[in-house]
């Protein structure tokens, strides 16, 4: 689905990652993990092709990212950004129904399938009863859960999400993880750059480390254990086993 | 928001109800059964005919094509410059046009040679920010706001200078200009045409104008070819700009305060965020028109003065009110 050959990835003044190559395939769910300013955003944005690497190229179904037109890219990646830039001054419903852009053409009429396609996102993210509210009288966590609806009434192939969780409480994260689980299991590819290790080992099958001069890219089976978290994190950690999977604590 | 759906329809209503009234307001008083008698007659019907037709009809016309492209002007740069407070002038458009208007007038010329002075001054400010502001690099709305806010500063200098040294008798022309003044508004047909013209292309590119409001990385996200669309967007506002200015001479507040308004009534789909500001926008500069012409009748005051003298407190008043209701 997505291949990334050998990608070196720079902001002014500094290089975040060399040579990194990674193959998503769809079905997978893809975890991204690394400390503050190793450089996920910057990653996420290059896999989205909204920015060129520095060296390097990156692939969707084996044609470079900048050969697509941007309307059929965004058919195909759905991203979610860590913030908007700007407010919005519209209602719930309108702010999910952007999510449709690509999929509509000038100024044509709503069709059904695109307001069902938003009723169906708001209702998965339990916000169903809000889609008439004023976006910008939700709170942070609400916001959130819009912005992921937003992302599932785009309904792309690959989902490349920057910090999914922030903001949501306890409850609404697990539903989060779910959602992106079942995403996976219906054959999309999802990739989402995270802080919540607990959750790493529980509902993502592969894993990728961003270190400070090295990663780590396989099967979460593989690459996720107390001992590579605790060099990545440079923080004791600890592995709780139950039925259900393995979950990452700190050691503290 | 469901009052939302009403703005339109209503504006739509009004709109028609406030050129009746600025056709009939004015120092010759006329009721509505002498302008609608007027109209009907048509141009060669009596004084009251004469009135209606050479002049008020004229001016309230260009009033109402003038405030809208303002307005949309407003719309457009708000979106294009990510900042809630750019106008229509802030990035020397007006400048521009003020050094090619006041020049014309330095040297003597006429009206119609003074609006397009102030024309292609305004063009010529766009080309110059174009190359200034992007050079060779990518779109970086960041500096072309910088640039067009330094250029804007220049052009006031070169305004003050040639106001220093203007012949006494022209200074008060000159100063009615700055001010806006659309006593001097001759082509009421040519600026609704570019009216018409920027609100398709504007209304056409509407749903990727909703996306880009959100930001540029979210448009490109979505599938919004982005740099393309500010350049048309830069360039259409810059034409809207500068049909207004050179019709009517620098009318501040229009392309600020009327947009803010409707978004704030809950206005957010371009599609008719931008037609309603339009309209608005008309209605707003055709008002604070006839109160100029009538306010100190038969003096007329400085149409600038009263944009802004309405437009201030209806700001205020909408910002205090959605605090309220927010809280």
């Amino acid at each position: 689905m997505l291949r990334a050959d050998r990608l070196t990835l720079a902001v002014p003044g500094r290089t975040l990652c060399r040579e990194l190559s990674l193959a998503l395939q769809p079905g997978q769910c893809w975890c991204v993990l690394g400390r503050n300013g190793a450089g996920k955003t910057t990653l996420l944005h290059a896999l989205a092709g909204l920015s060129s690497p520095a060296a390097g190229s990156v692939c969707l179904d084996d044609r470079p990212l900048d050969a697509f037109p941007r309307r059929d890219l965004a058919k195909k990646t759905g991203v979610l950004l860590q913030d908007d830039a700007q407010p919005f001054w519209g209602t719930v419903m309108e702010y999910v129904l952007l999510g449709r852009y690509p999929h509509r053409h000038g100024l044509a009429r709503l069709h059904a399938e695109d307001e069902a396609a938003a009723k169906s996102a708001l209702a998965a993210m339990g916000m169903g009863d809000a889609i008439s509210r004023a976006f910008s009288t939700l709170s942070g966590g609400e916001r959130q859960r819009v912005r992921l609806a937003a992302l599932l009434a785009q309904s792309p192939e690959l989902y490349l999400l920057d910090e999914p969780l922030q903001h949501l409480d306890l409850a609404h994260q697990v539903e989060t993880l779910n959602v992106l689980r079942h995403l996976a299991d219906q054959g999309k590819t999802v990739l989402a750059v995270l802080h919540e290790t607990a959750w790493a080992g529980r509902f993502f099958d592969h894993a990728l480390l961003l270190g400070e001069d090295w990663h780590e890219a396989g099967p979460a089976a593989d690459i996720l254990g107390a001992a590579s978290l605790e060099r990545l994190y440079r923080c004791p950690m600890e592995e709780v086993t139950t039925e259900r999977g393995r979950y990452f604590i700190p050691r503290v | 928001m469901q009052s939302s759906r009403l703005v339109f329809p209503i504006l739509l209503l009004v709109a028609p109800v406030c050129l009746l009234a600025g056709i009939g307001a004015g120092s010759a008083g006329l009721s509505l059964a002498d302008v609608g008698n007027a109209l009907l007659a048509g141009p060669s019907g009596g004084i009251a005919a004469d009135i209606v037709w050479q002049l008020r009809l004229p001016r309230v016309l260009s009033a109402f094509a003038c405030g809208g492209l303002l307005a949309l002007a407003g719309v457009l740069l708000q979106v294009l410059l990510r900042n809630p407070l750019a106008e229509p002038y802030i990035l020397g458009v007006s400048g521009g046009a003020s050094v090619g208007a006041l020049s014309a007038m330095a040297l003597g010329a006429g009206v119609a040679t003074a609006n397009l002075g102030a024309f292609a001054g305004a063009l010529a400010s766009v080309a110059l920010l174009l190359a200034l502001g992007l050079g060779a690099g990518p779109w970086n709305a960041y500096r072309l706001l910088l640039t067009g806010v330094v250029l804007s500063a220049g052009y006031g200098a070169l305004v003050s200078l040639l106001l220093a040294l203007a012949p006494g008798e022209g200074l008060r022309g000159m100063l009615f200009w700055l001010m806006g003044d659309l006593s001097r508004a001759e082509h009421p047909g040519l600026v609704f045409a570019t009216l018409a013209t920027a609100l398709a292309a504007a209304s056409w590119q509407a749903r990727a104008l909703d996306v880009l409001a959100l930001g540029e990385l979210k448009a490109k996200s979505l599938g919004v070819a982005v740099n393309p669309l500010q350049a048309r967007l830069y360039l259409l506002a810059s034409l809207c700009a500068a049909a207004a200015v050179a019709e009517a001479g620098t009318i501040g507040f229009v392309g600020l305060i009327v947009p803010h308004f409707l978004r704030l009534l809950g206005l957010a789909d371009h599609r008719r965020l931008l037609p309603a500001s339009v309209l608005a926008g008309g209605i707003f500069l055709v008002l604070a028109d006839t109160l100029a012409r009538t306010l100190a009748a038969p003096q007329q005051l400085p149409v600038g003065a009263l944009t802004a003298l309405l437009g201030v407190p209806t700001l205020l008043f909408l910002l205090s009110e959605r605090r309220r209701a927010a809280r």
